[in-house]
This record gives structure tokens, sequence and C-alpha cells, in this order.
């Protein structure tokens, strides 16, 4: 790993442990009937954040790939995707535990709950049909579902602005009327998973870039 | 009401598929260097 590497998961760390500081000895607990679990909130946000990003990732390389043919570009997609399920069901999880306490539910059939579930549905699927499609097929078939896939990411943002839901108001983008302390640990929380995110999306895409190596290696080999 | 256990349970959920999924990452990581090193090596004894 690289020196700048090493300063940067170091920073991540930091941050996230600075955000943990902050949500568990700084910030005070917003709802009394929620109690302590109104604090899943910091992280479960950012969750829905960095599956975003990631999505955004597979949207853009898919794109690009479907114009230019490079591998690199399907690289990112890839790796987006994977990203992206893998921090989406922390978000869902994370948001059914809160929902308990809060709404007495572990799950209901909201708009932005199923929309997102449908959001994480959609990049399983991407994934599964990259590992059953043959080599030479699946970057392009993968990135159409890329494409089209992400026409939910608007749906799940806007969901609680188009459709009455359970669901809290927005805070990206809003602030979502958040007392200044909230707002801070908030942002603390957004902005170190967001490095944490550009982190771990570089080696995700290095892993794959190296995957292709081989295969490439290989394929020169039986040649 | 209580709810430190549902607190408990998101963030440790949190940490426990971030700190996994990271640990494969990296293994898979370390296994493709050697893997490819190996058909490295392997092609230049041909």
């Amino acid at each position: 790993m690289k020196v700048l590497d090493r300063v940067l998961w170091a920073l991540g760390l930091v941050g996230i442990l600075f955000a943990l500081y902050l949500v568990f000895m700084w910030v005070p607990t917003a709802d009394v009937r929620e109690g302590i679990a109104q604090r899943i909130f910091y992280f479960h946000v950012p969750m829905a954040w960095i599956s975003f990003l990631a999505f955004s990732l597979t949207f853009l390389g898919s794109i690009l790939y479907l114009w230019r043919g490079t591998k690199g570009w399907d690289h990112l997609a890839y790796s987006g995707a994977e990203i992206g399920v893998v921090f989406a069901f922390l978000n869902i999880v994370t948001g059914s535990i809160w929902a308990r306490p809060a709404w007495g539910h572990w799950w209901v059939w909201d708009p932005r709950l199923t929309s997102m579930l449908v959001l994480w549905l959609i990049y399983v699927g991407y994934l599964l049909l990259r590992s059953y499609t043959p080599a030479h097929q699946a970057p392009r078939f993968a990135a159409v579902v890329g494409i089209a896939g992400f026409l939910d990411v608007p749906i799940v943002y806007f969901a609680i602005r188009w459709w009455r839901t359970l669901h809290p108001g927005p805070v990206i983008g809003t602030g979502g009327g958040l007392h200044p302390t909230m707002l801070t640990t908030f942002l603390v929380s957004l902005a170190a998973f967001t490095l944490f995110f550009i982190l771990l999306a570089r080696l995700r895409v290095g892993l794959r870039a190296l995957e292709a190596e081989i295969e490439e290696t290989k394929e020169a080999w039986r040649e | 009401m209580d709810t430190f256990p549902y607190l408990f349970a998101a963030y440790g959920l949190i940490w426990l598929v971030t700190f996994l999924y990271i640990l494969r990452l990296m293994r898979r990581q370390q296994e493709l260097r050697r893997e490819l090193e190996a058909l490295k090596q392997a092609r230049k004894k041909e």
C-alpha cells in the first residue's frame, strides 16, 4: 500500500472514530420516545449516501463503457455495484432496527423503504447477471441494468416528497431542520464515510483490474 | 423505554459487515497478487 493510501486510510479511520465520539459522547438524544436508538440516524443516513454514490459510479461507468468500450469503465461500474449492495443492505437493516422503537414495527411497506429495497434488489440482480452470463457478454448486459437501475435512485430520494410516508423528512441537501449539534455530528459522519467510500472504491477498482489482468494472462497463455 | 439494544444491534451490524467486507477484499487482493506472480513465473519458464 502506498504512503498516500495509508495516510488516507488513517484519516478515514480517525474521521469515523471522531464521528463515533460525537454520536455517543457529545450530541444529545433528540427524541425521548425513541430514546438512544435515535442515534442510529447518524450512521444510517451515511449508509444510504454511500450506496447512492456507489450506484452513481455504476451508472457513470456503464454509460462510459457502452460508449467507449474501455474495460476500466466496466471495472468502475462493477465495483460501484458491489459496494452499493453492501451499504444499501446496511441502510435497510439499520433502518429496520431503528423502525422498531420509532414506529413499533420492524418493516412497513412505506414508499421510501420499498423503493430502497427495490434498488438493492436491482443491483443484487446486476451482480447475479455478471456471475451467470458469459464473460464476453456480461459487461454489456450489466451496463444496461446499471443504467436502467439507476432510475430508482431519484425515486428513493424523492419518495418522501412525492408520497405520504412514515419516514422522516430529507436531511441531505436540506439539513432537515436539525439542531446545530445534530447537524454537526451528522455532517462529520457524512464526510468521514464519504472519504471511506472513496478509499473503498479505489481498493475495489484496483482489485477488479487485477482480476482482469489475471484473466488476460491466462487467456494469452491458452493461445 | 430502553432502546439501547437497538442502537447496539445497528452499530454492531455496521461494523461487523464493513469489517468482513474489507477483510474479504484484502484477502482477495493477496490471493490475486500471488496468482498473478505464479502465472508470470510459469510463463517465463516456458
